[in-house]
């Protein structure tokens, strides 16, 4: 068994990722520093740097090779060990720089407007649960992955049973899925009604860039459990 | 200042606007070899028809969204009287791509993705114009709307403000403090007065 990495980018992906460009752009035009007229430029700072990373990161993800495996002899436990640390690494960074970005959020309302009305704070921390949510349920369930694999131990009937809790496994990450992006939207309906109530450009368009993307993801996971529980 | 139109609010329907766009673009690639796959001797032209018109419906509906959109930002025309256009242009979208989706669980058993950004634009349109309309209200969830650039704030004619005096100087030992008001003197404690 050998690791392939190939590059296969297809032109769907490309746009759409032109797209998440266009937004974080729009992200660090807002959070220039240089603006004086900024009254608090210590968190608009720390959203300038999120969004140069969110940028480096679209901008890297384009380029990054697909991994796959070839069965051509037994699979191996050093291999299947590194093929699955890759693809939680792919899965683990959006998500980390999701959390980055929640945290900046509660901080910045925190700074803002928690002293006025304490609602405000509602949005940003359903955000950074729903992420919390998303990180928590990848890291148990690429540990329980990892643990599963343990072939060379393991009898025939048992690797039939591991395989059984593996698609467990799956219908139970659609079911979290569908709940904590369903939670990262309603909580970023907030921060999208906040930067309405701003009424600065560059945010509202980023806002509402980003809140089509969490829609967009929230379908596909839909569309996902549609074929996994009604198939055909 | 609580129903003043602000200027500015073309950034909801650009956006939509260019995610309705992307319908077209990326995802027709998509979807026509698919359909050629399947059936690749006799394409049933209904089937392209059905995926076509709405796509071709998001791309006329979405170039006219943008361009109603720049013109509120060059001062043209304003948001109020774009605004029946730009939610007819969003409800006709979102009602397409919803029936779409139905029509194509039923063919191919999920939900779609080609419709998905026409969707979604549409979808923020309208939560865009619902979430501006509810934010010139006061008691919103951020507080009291935002004072607009260029826009004068009077003080409310109910409240007529104290009268507010700040202490300077003492008449003792004359001892002059700078910009802050103290009550009493610091070196030997007499009253501090204004003048």
């Amino acid at each position: 068994m050998t690791l392939i990495f190939h590059w296969d980018p297809n032109l769907t992906s490309i746009l759409f990722s032109n797209l998440w460009i266009f937004g974080d752009i729009l992200l660090i035009l807002w959070a220039r520093p240089t603006k004086k007229r900024v009254s608090k430029p210590k968190y608009t700072i720390l959203f300038f740097i999120m969004g140069i990373i969110l940028l480096a990161w679209e901008i890297i993800s384009i380029f990054l090779p697909d991994i796959d495996i070839s069965y051509s002899t037994f699979p191996d436990q050093s291999d299947l060990n590194m093929f699955t640390t890759i693809i939680f690494l792919y899965n683990l960074i959006p998500i980390l720089l999701h959390l980055l970005l929640a945290v900046i959020f509660v901080l910045y309302f925190y700074n803002i407007s928690y002293h006025y009305n304490r609602k405000s704070l509602l949005g940003p921390i359903l955000f950074l649960i729903g992420n919390i949510i998303n990180l928590c349920f990848l890291i148990v369930s690429y540990s329980i992955i990892l643990s599963i694999y343990d072939f060379e131990t393991l009898e025939l009937f048992e690797i039939l049973e591991m395989i059984e809790r593996l698609e467990n496994l799956i219908d139970v990450e659609i079911i979290v899925n569908i709940i904590a992006c369903s939670i990262l939207v309603v909580g970023f309906t907030f921060v999208f009604i906040y930067s309405i109530y701003t009424n600065n450009i560059m945010l509202v368009m980023f806002c509402s860039l980003y809140f089509a993307s969490l829609l967009i993801t929230l379908f596909r996971i839909l569309n996902n459990a549609l074929i996994e529980f009604y198939p055909g | 200042m609580e129903n003043k139109e602000r200027i500015n609010f073309f950034a909801v329907p650009l956006i939509g606007g260019i995610l309705c766009i992307y319908a077209f673009f990326g995802l027709n690639l998509l979807v026509v070899p698919i359909l050629l796959a399947e059936n690749p001797f006799s394409p049933p032209l209904i089937f392209l028809f059905l995926v076509f018109g709405p796509i071709l419906l998001d791309l006329n509906l979405g170039i006219l969204l943008i361009v109603s959109a720049v013109t509120i930002k060059k001062g043209k025309t304003t948001f109020l009287e774009e605004r029946g256009k730009i939610l007819i242009f969003s409800w006709v979208i979102v009602g397409v791509s919803l029936g779409l989706g139905v029509l194509s669980i039923t063919w191919f058993g999920a939900f779609l993705f080609f419709h998905e950004p026409g969707l979604v634009g549409g979808l923020v349109i309208i939560l865009g114009d619902f979430f501006y309309k509810h934010v010139n209200k006061r008691n919103f969830i951020f507080g009291p709307p935002l004072g607009q650039e260029g826009e004068k704030l009077e003080p409310s004619p109910m409240k007529e403000h104290p009268p507010i005096t700040y202490r300077k100087f003492c008449t003792n030992c004359g001892f002059k403090s700078g910009k802050e008001s103290i009550k009493f003197c610091p070196k030997c404690g007499n009253k501090l007065v204004s003048k």
